[in-house]
C-alpha cells in the first residue's frame, strides 16, 4: 500500500510514483511549510480520540503485553502541552553571538526506514520529522501490518495540507533501484533497527546524504550489598522484567551484583526469584509460544554447545514458575532469554567498567539499587563506560516527556541551524 | 536390549513404569557407551542413567532439542552402517535425518500392529486412498511421506490419488484433482481412506461442498488424520467443525475420523481414542515443562511437550522437545476407557511475531527485515 499525497495507491504504482517523487518532494520544500501550531493542535486531536477510545480497534491489533498502559502513555505524550514541551526540550537552544544571527530550519526532506521491530514506530519517525517541518519519506517495514498508514491517514484527514508532507511506500528493501529513488529525494536517511539493518542502509547510502542510525540497545541492573533491605526498589525491578518481557532496548538483560565472588550471584538470585515470582503471578505469561520457543532456542544453543565440545556450562538456574534467575559466572552482558528469564552475575564495581565497554555502542539504561556511595560510584563508572540513561528500577522503560533519545535530542536531528551574518 | 524387548511385547495401552523406566535407563546406557557427544551433554547435565529408579526419575533425564537434529547429525551407530534414515518435513526451514537401526524398525513395527489393530485399521477389503501428501519418489526421503504410504498398506491399494505431486522438480498440490478422484471414488462401492495433512483434507471437504459434489463415501471408509496443519495453523478449525463437515460432505461420523500424531525425533503412534483423545501408549512418556523454566507441570497445564521412548539405539532420541505445546490430562477423565493420560496438542512454539529491539536479540531471533 503506498500513501502519496493523501491518496492510497496499489504498490503497482511504485515506479510512476517514485519517478515523480523528487520533484513533488522539491516543490514542496520551496513553497510550502508546515503550521506547527496547527500539527500540535491535529496531533492532540488524536490524542484526545486515543483517549476516548476512537481507535480501540485499530490500537487492538497491536499484540504486545501491557498494551493498555503504552496507549495511555502514548496519548499522553501527545497531548498539546507535551508536545510543545517536548519540541522546545529537544530543539537546540541557541545562543546570541556578536556577528551571526542563528535560526532555526527543517532539515528538508527526511527519508524513514523503520525495521519492523516496534508497532507504530513507523509513524511516531514520521511526527517527528513532521513537527521538524520537514518533508517525510517512509519506506514501510516488511511486518508493517497496514497501521502506519491508517495513523498518518487519520492525521491527514484532520489537516489535509500534511498531505504534501507525507509519502510512503510499500517497497521490499531488496528493490535498490527504489530505495536510492526514495533516498535520492531525501537530505537525510533515518534507519531504525538492528545491526543488519543499519549496516545495510549505510551500505546503499548515497555518500553525500548523512544517516542518522537509532539502532538496538541493551540495558542492565547493577545492585549493591545491601539489597535485602531494599525491596521495594526489587520489586520494582522485577514488575519491569516482567511487564517489558525483555524486549525493549530498555528492559533489563542482567543484572550485576556488586561483588567478586560467584556464588554471590546465587545468593540473590534464591532471594529475589520469590519477588520476581510475584510480579509474574500478577501479570501472568501471555505469549506462551514465544517464550517457549526463546527458551528451545536457548536450549538448543547449550545442548550443540555441549555435544560440540565446548566446557561444561557452569550456569546454574534458579527456575519460579513462568519466570527464571540464571547465575552465571561469564560476565559479558548478553541479552537474557527473554520473557522473565533474567541472567545475574557477580561483577564487582572494579570490573565493571572494562565489562562494559565490550558493548560501548550498545548501552542503554541501567539502574542501580544500592546505599548512595555505591549509586554515585555506579553512575561515575557506567556513564564513563557509555550508558546514557539511568532510571529508577521501575522506570527502566518509563519514556519521559522531553528526555533524549540513546543520548541525544531526537529532534535536534531533524532541524539544521541556519547562520546569517548581521 | 532385552528391557526394550519387554516393553515393546506390551498392549498398546498398559502402563507397566518399571518395565519402561528400566528400557529407557538400559537404552540410555547403550547411548552413552557408543555415542561420545551424548555421553558428555549428559555428562555436562551430572546425570547417570544409574538416577534412573522410578517413573518420576524420568524428570531428571536430560532431553534434546528436536532442532538439534534439524541441525547436527548425532548418530550412535557408525552412520554407514545404519539401514535406514529418514528425514523430518523440516517445516521451520531445516530439515534433518534421523536413523533407524533393525531391531529399533522391528519394535515400530510391533508397535503399529499392536495400536492400529485396537483403532481396527487393518483390512481385507480393497480400497481407494487419497493420500494429502506427498507423492513418494526416489528423491522424498521425508517420513511424512513413507509414513502417509505405508498407511496405504493397512488395506489393499485399488488406486492411490496423491495430493502433492512433484512438477518441474517442486511439489504442487492439485486439490481440483483429488476433488474430482473422490467424485469418481464415491460412485464405486469400495471404501475409501483419506491419509495425510489435515489441512489439505478440511481444503478439500471445503472445495466439495462449493463445488456441491456429491461425495458421500462407501460404508467402511476412514479419514486418517497425521502431520498436523503445518504452515495452515491459522487456518485450523476445531475437531468439531472438522467432523461437521465430513458428516456433512462425505456422509462420514467421526468415528471413522483418526487422528494421529508422531514425530520423525519421535517415532511413536500416537492415535486418539473413540473420544478423540491422544493417549499416550505403553511405549512412551509424555512430560509437559514450564515454557520458561523448563520444569514439569503438573496435569492440565500448557507447556512444552517432551517425548520419552526407548524405541531407537541409532540415534539417541530417547528424550526429545520438538516445537510443540501441548498439555496432558488423567487418562480417567476422558472416559474411553482407556487409562493412560492423553495429550492435547495445542500449537506449536513461535518467535515470528516478536518485536524487539534489545541488542543481541538477531542472535536468537535472526535480525528483523527492513
Amino acid at each position: 500500500m503506498i500513501l502519496y499525497k493523501g491518496k492510497i495507491y496499489g504498490t503497482e504504482k511504485t515506479v510512476d510514483l517514485l519517478e515523480k517523487l523528487k520533484n513533488d518532494v522539491d516543490e514542496t520544500l520551496l513553497n510550502k511549510s508546515i503550521d506547527t501550531e496547527r500539527l500540535i493542535a491535529a496531533v492532540d486531536e488524536i490524542s484526545n480520540r486515543i483517549s476516548k477510545g476512537a481507535y480501540d480497534k485499530l490500537i487492538n491489533e497491536i499484540d504486545v503485553d501491557g498494551l493498555d498502559e503504552y496507549v495511555a502513555a502514548a496519548a499522553q505524550m501527545l497531548h498539546s502541552d507535551n508536545l510543545r514541551l517536548n519540541i522546545k526540550a529537544q530543539t537546540p537552544h541557541l545562543t546570541e553571538l556578536p556577528d551571526i544571527n542563528s535560526y532555526i530550519a527543517p532539515v528538508g526532506a527526511l527519508f524513514h526506514i523503520a525495521a519492523g521491530n516496534v508497532d507504530v514506530l513507523p509513524a511516531y519517525s514520521v511526527l517527528s520529522g513532521l513537527v521538524c517541518g520537514n518533508v517525510n519519506i517512509l519506506k514501510l517495514p516488511s511486518q508493517d501490518n497496514g497501521i502506519t498508514v491508517k495513523i498518518l491517514s487519520e492525521l491527514i484527514k484532520i489537516m489535509p495540507e500534511l498531505s504534501d508532507f507525507i509519502y510512503v511506500f510499500d517497497t521490499p528493501s531488496s528493490d535498490l533501484p527504489s530505495m536510492l529513488k526514495m533516498a535520492e529525494a531525501a537530505d537525510k536517511i533515518i534507519v531504525w533497527g538492528g545491526d543488519g539493518a543499519v549496516a545495510a542502509v549505510r551500505r546503499f547510502a548515497p555518500p553525500q546524504i548523512p544517516v542518522v542510525s537509532w539502532g538496538h540497545k541493551i540495558s542492565f541492573a547493577c545492585i549493591g550489598s545491601d539489597y535485602e533491605k531494599r525491596a521495594d526498589e526489587l520489586y520494582g525491578l522485577a514488575e519491569h522484567i516482567i511487564k517489558t518481557s525483555q524486549l525493549l532496548c530498555s528492559s533489563c538483560q542482567r543484572i550485576y551484583i556488586n561483588s567478586g565472588k560467584p556464588e554471590d550471584a546465587d545468593g540473590f538470585c534464591r532471594f529475589f526469584l520469590p519477588i520476581l515470582q510475584k510480579a509474574r503471578d500478577k501479570y501472568p505469561l501471555k505469549d506462551l509460544g514465544a517464550a517457549a520457543e526463546a527458551t528451545l532456542l536457548d536450549l538448543t544453543a547449550e545442548t550443540e554447545g555441549s555435544i560440540g565440545g565446548k566446557p561444561k556450562n557452569t550456569a546454574r538456574k534458579y527456575a519460579g514458575k513462568g519466570c527464571s534467575l540464571t547465575a552465571k559466572d561469564e560476565k559479558t552482558l548478553e541479552i537474557s532469554g527473554f520473557f522473565g528469564s533474567c541472567d545475574v552475575t557477580s561483577c564487582s564495581l572494579n570490573e565493571l567498567f572494562n565489562v562494559l565497554r565490550e558493548k560501548k555502542g550498545y548501552l542503554q539504561t541501567a539502574t542501580v539499587i544500592a546505599d548512595e556511595k555505591t549509586r554515585a560510584e555506579f553512575e561515575n563508572i557506567a556513564v564513563r563506560a557509555g550508558v546514557c540513561r539511568i532510571t529508577n528500577p521501575a522506570d527502566m522503560s518509563r519514556a519521559f516527556l522531553g528526555e533524549a533519545h540513546d543520548g541525544q535530542f531526537e529532534l535536534s536531528n531533524y532541524v539544521r541551524i541556519i547562520n546569517k551574518e548581521v | 536390549m532385552k528391557f526394550r524387548r519387554a516393553l515393546f511385547r506390551k498392549k498398546p495401552y498398559d502402563k507397566d513404569d518399571e518395565a519402561f523406566v528400566s528400557a529407557v535407563r538400559e537404552m540410555t546406557e547403550y547411548h552413552i557407551k557408543h555415542n561420545k557427544k551424548y555421553a558428555k551433554l549428559l555428562s555436562d547435565a551430572d546425570f547417570s542413567p544409574d538416577t534412573l529408579k522410578c517413573a518420576e526419575d524420568l524428570k531428571k533425564l536430560p532431553f534434546i532439542p528436536t532442532l538439534v537434529f534439524k541441525r547436527n547429525e548425532l548418530f550412535t551407530i557408525d552412520k554407514r552402517k545404519i539401514p535406514v534414515k529418514v528425514t523430518s518435513s523440516g517445516t521451520g526451514g531445516s530439515a534433518g535425518v534421523i536413523g533407524f537401526e533393525l531391531s529399533g524398525l522391528f519394535c515400530a513395527f510391533k508397535m503399529v500392529l499392536k495400536i492400529f489393530s485396537f483403532r481396527n485399521l487393518f483390512s481385507p477389503r480393497l480400497t481407494n486412498y487419497v493420500v494429502f501428501g506427498y507423492k513418494p519418489d526416489k528423491n522424498n526421503k521425508t517420513a511424512v511421506s513413507k509414513t502417509a504410504f505405508g498407511t496405504t498398506l493397512f488395506a489393499p491399494a485399488l488406486h492411490r490419488t496423491y495430493a502433492l505431486t512433484r512438477k518441474d522438480g517442486k511439489y504442487e498440490v492439485d486439490l481440483d484433482a483429488v476433488c474430482r478422484a473422490i467424485e469418481k471414488y464415491a460412485k464405486q462401492k469400495h471404501p475409501v481412506r483419506f491419509m495425510g495433512f489435515p489441512s489439505y483434507t478440511y481444503f478439500t471437504m471445503k472445495l466439495l461442498e462449493e463445488k456441491k459434489t456429491d461425495a458421500k463415501l462407501p460404508k467402511g471408509s476412514k479419514i486418517i488424520l497425521a502431520g498436523g496443519w503445518k504452515q495452515y495453523y491459522k487456518e485450523q478449525v476445531d475437531k468439531k467443525e472438522f467432523y461437521d463437515t465430513a458428516k456433512r460432505v462425505l456422509g462420514m461420523d467421526d468415528e471413522n475420523v483418526i487422528e494421529f500424531y508422531g514425530a520423525v525425533e519421535h517415532p511413536v503412534s500416537y492415535c486418539d481414542c473413540k473420544n478423540h483423545n491422544l493417549h499416550v501408549p505403553a511405549y512412551s512418556r509424555v512430560i509437559i515443562r514450564d515454557v520458561t523454566t523448563l520444569e514439569p507441570l503438573p496435569y492440565g497445564q500448557i507447556g512444552l511437550v517432551e517425548l520419552i521412548t526407548p524405541m531407537i539405539k541409532a540415534t539417541p532420541i530417547t528424550a526429545v522437545m520438538p516445537d510443540d505445546l501441548g498439555v496432558l490430562y488423567p487418562g480417567e477423565t476422558c472416559g474411553c476407557g482407556i487409562n493412560t493420560p492423553y495429550l492435547k496438542i495445542i500449537g506449536r512454539v513461535g518467535l515470528k511475531d516478536v518485536k524487539t529491539c534489545a541488542a543481541g536479540a538477531s542472535q536468537l531471533l535472526g535480525d528483523v527485515k527492513l
